[in-house]
């Protein structure tokens, strides 16, 4: 079986995400970038959160067809539900390992 | 490469999350470049700055003076103003707010408006600024997203990082 290639994103909510509310954000972001993205695409970006680093910041894995869409995505969701939101992606790789790592002092 | 936003007055933004965005700096309209906005109708001069507005005559009288940048806000063409653009060397400022701004329809006709705006004002050779315009904090974008959302207006992706680092900066000097 071909393995698809795919994408690490370290991206930032506007909003602090608390532990207990984490199971019920992740659905309400799939919900929202499904809705952004399209029925007929989102299989291509199946995204998905992989770690929570800590109240604002998670790794969200997404394919690398889908990556620019995941990106867009995440640009134009301003609402979770009901309550405002906002995502910045700071940084993204193929590992995790290396989203993870420091940028070295110039 | 060094990438530089321009976000409006009312968007109060650290350092530090200037440099998470993968901005060199965050510039504000208003407090760092002039901004006069000809919707409103006090508005008598502009110098050195960016000037925004629907007019396009009064948008053409205004560029005529001292304007580094012109922001179009309801994104259709005006040959004449472009014209004029292209001969003074004034930038053509492309807000992504009216795309992360906007919901449904209105968003899909903002990205088909901008698209054609965009299109025509690189074949007139004017160049093209992307930024934010972000009135809060929640319509930020970070340097990767602003890239994306000029490629969705119809940019590639050299023009595009063209366009937020040299250009952007070029408006501050």
């Amino acid at each position: 079986m071909m393995r698809r290639k795919i994408r690490y994103i370290l991206t930032e909510s506007a909003k602090p995400v608390t532990e207990s509310d984490r199971p019920q954000f992740e659905q309400q972001l799939y919900r929202a970038m499904l809705h952004s993205i399209g029925e007929l695409s989102y299989h291509r970006t199946n995204p998905k959160i992989m770690k929570f680093i800590d109240d604002k910041r998670f790794i969200l894995r997404c394919s690398l067809d889908g990556y620019t869409n995941a990106l867009l995505a995440l640009s134009i969701i301003k609402k979770l539900d009901v309550k405002e939101a906002a995502f910045y992606t700071l940084k993204s790789s193929g590992t995790i390992k290396a989203l993870l790592k420091e940028p070295k002092a110039k | 490469m060094d990438y530089y936003d321009i976000v409006m007055d009312s968007c109060s933004i650290d350092e530090k999350l200037s440099q998470r965005l993968g901005y060199k700096k965050i510039f504000s309209m208003g407090k760092d470049i002039k901004l006069a906005n000809l919707n409103d109708p006090k508005v008598r001069g502009a110098s050195a700055g960016i000037i925004m507005g629907e007019d396009k005559n009064k948008l053409l009288t205004f560029a005529r003076g001292d304007v580094k940048a012109v922001i179009v806000t309801d994104f259709r063409i005006d040959k004449k103003l472009m014209a004029h653009m292209a001969e003074n060397d004034i930038v053509l400022c492309i807000p992504v707010s009216a795309i992360t701004f906007n919901y449904g329809l209105s968003r899909s006709r903002a990205i088909y408006m901008l698209n054609t705006l965009f299109t025509y004002a690189r074949k007139s050779d004017i160049e093209v600024s992307f930024i934010t315009q972000a009135s809060s904090e929640m319509y930020l974008a970070s340097e990767m997203q602003l890239i994306e959302l000029a490629m969705l207006v119809g940019a590639d992706e050299k023009y595009a990082r063209h366009s937020i680092s040299e250009v952007n900066k070029g408006l501050m000097e």
